[in-house]
C-alpha cells in the first residue's frame, strides 16, 4: 500500500504530463485542469490501497476514462447548443475565426534543430514545439491517446492496450498511423527529425 | 528499434521541452489540486475544481441546496395561495348566487289568488 508521500512524489512526478495530455484532448486549459483534478482525486479517494508500483498505469487509465467523460459531455452539450449557435451573427463568427489564426505558423523552420542556449535557438524551439502540439491536436484520438502513452510516457505495447482497452495489435496500428502522420506533418513544415 | 519507434521516440523528447513552457499560474494550479487530492486521501467528500468551476463553487456551494429549498416553498405557497383564493372566489359566487336565487323568489302579491 502506497503511503501519503509516496502518492505526492507520484503525483508531483506525473502533473505537468497529465495536464498536457488533458490539454492535447481537449484544447481547453480549464477544462484540462478539471480533467487533472478529477483524475488525482478519483486515485486518491478509491485506489489508496494499491501499492505504489500499480500507481501510473492506474493514474493513466483514470485519465483516459476522465477525458473521455469529458468528451461525452461535450457531446451532450454540443447537441443541446447546435441550433442555437446558428443565431451567431456573422460578423461574430469572422472575428472568432481570426482569434483563431496562429501566427507562429506562418513562420518558416529552419533546417537544423541543435537547440542553444541564446534566444534565437530559444524561439526555434518554441515553433518546433507549437507545430508538434498543434499536429498532435489534428490526430484522431484514439492515435493521440496511443502515440502518447507509448513513446511520451514510455510505456510498453501490453501497458497500453491496458489502459486504452484494446488489443496490442491495435495499439501498434494505432501508434504506427500517429507517427506517419506526426512525421509528413513536421517534413511539411520544414521540420527533419 | 525500428525507424517507428525512433521517430516517435525523437518527437516525445522534443514533446518534453513544452513542459518548461507551462506558465507559473497553470503549475500553482495543479499544486493546489495535487494538495487537495492528497488530503482526501481515502475520504469521500465533493471535489471543489481549481479550473474554471472554482469560480462557481468557491466554498459556498451549500448555498445552492438553501436557494433551491427556498424556491421550492415559495413555489409551494404560490400553488396554495392560488388554490384557496380559487377556493373563497368559487364560494363567494356560490354565496351571490344563492342570494339572487333569494331575492328571485316571486314575491307572493305578483300573483294574487283571486284574479
Amino acid at each position: 500500500m502506497a503511503t501519503k508521500t509516496e502518492f505526492s512524489n507520484f503525483l508531483k512526478k506525473t502533473e505537468l504530463r497529465a495536464y498536457k495530455q488533458a490539454l492535447f484532448a481537449v484544447r481547453n486549459e480549464q477544462d484540462a485542469l478539471d480533467i487533472v483534478q478529477d483524475a488525482m482525486m478519483k486515485l486518491t479517494r478509491k485506489y489508496n490501497d494499491k501499492p505504489v508500483e500499480e500507481l501510473p498505469l492506474l493514474f493513466q487509465k483514470i485519465l483516459q476514462n476522465t477525458i473521455h467523460d469529458h468528451y461525452r459531455h461535450q457531446k451532450t452539450q454540443l447537441f443541446l447548443t447546435t441550433h442555437f449557435s446558428s443565431f451567431t451573427s456573422y460578423q461574430k463568427r469572422n472575428e472568432n475565426d481570426l482569434h483563431d489564426y496562429d501566427y507562429l505558423e506562418a513562420v518558416p523552420m529552419p533546417d537544423n534543430l541543435d537547440f542553444g542556449r541564446n534566444p534565437d535557438s530559444a524561439l526555434e524551439q518554441t515553433q518546433i514545439i507549437n507545430i508538434i502540439e498543434k499536429a498532435l491536436e489534428t490526430l484522431p484520438s484514439r492515435q493521440r491517446e496511443a502515440f502518447l502513452l507509448r513513446y511520451w510516457e514510455g510505456m510498453d505495447v501490453n501497458e497500453t492496450s491496458i489502459v486504452m482497452g484494446c488489443s496490442e495489435g491495435s495499439v501498434k496500428t494505432h501508434c504506427f498511423r500517429a507517427v506517419t502522420a506526426l512525421a509528413s506533418i513536421l517534413q511539411e513544415r520544414g521540420i527533419r527529425l | 528499434m525500428n525507424d517507428e519507434e525512433l521517430t516517435g521516440k525523437k518527437i516525445a523528447k522534443l514533446l518534453n521541452h513544452s513542459l518548461n513552457e507551462i506558465d507559473q499560474d497553470t503549475t500553482e494550479k495543479l499544486k493546489a489540486a495535487r494538495k487537495t487530492a492528497l488530503e482526501k486521501l481515502g475520504s469521500s467528500e465533493s471535489i471543489i475544481h481549481s479550473g474554471k468551476n472554482i469560480l462557481e463553487r468557491r466554498g459556498f456551494y451549500w448555498l445552492k441546496n438553501i436557494t433551491l429549498t427556498f424556491l421550492s416553498m415559495i413555489i409551494l405557497f404560490l400553488i396554495w395561495n392560488g388554490y384557496t383564493s380559487k377556493i373563497n372566489h368559487e364560494n363567494a359566487n356560490s354565496a351571490i348566487t344563492n342570494g339572487y336565487i333569494q331575492t328571485d323568489d316571486p314575491i307572493e302579491d305578483i300573483f294574487p289568488d283571486d284574479e
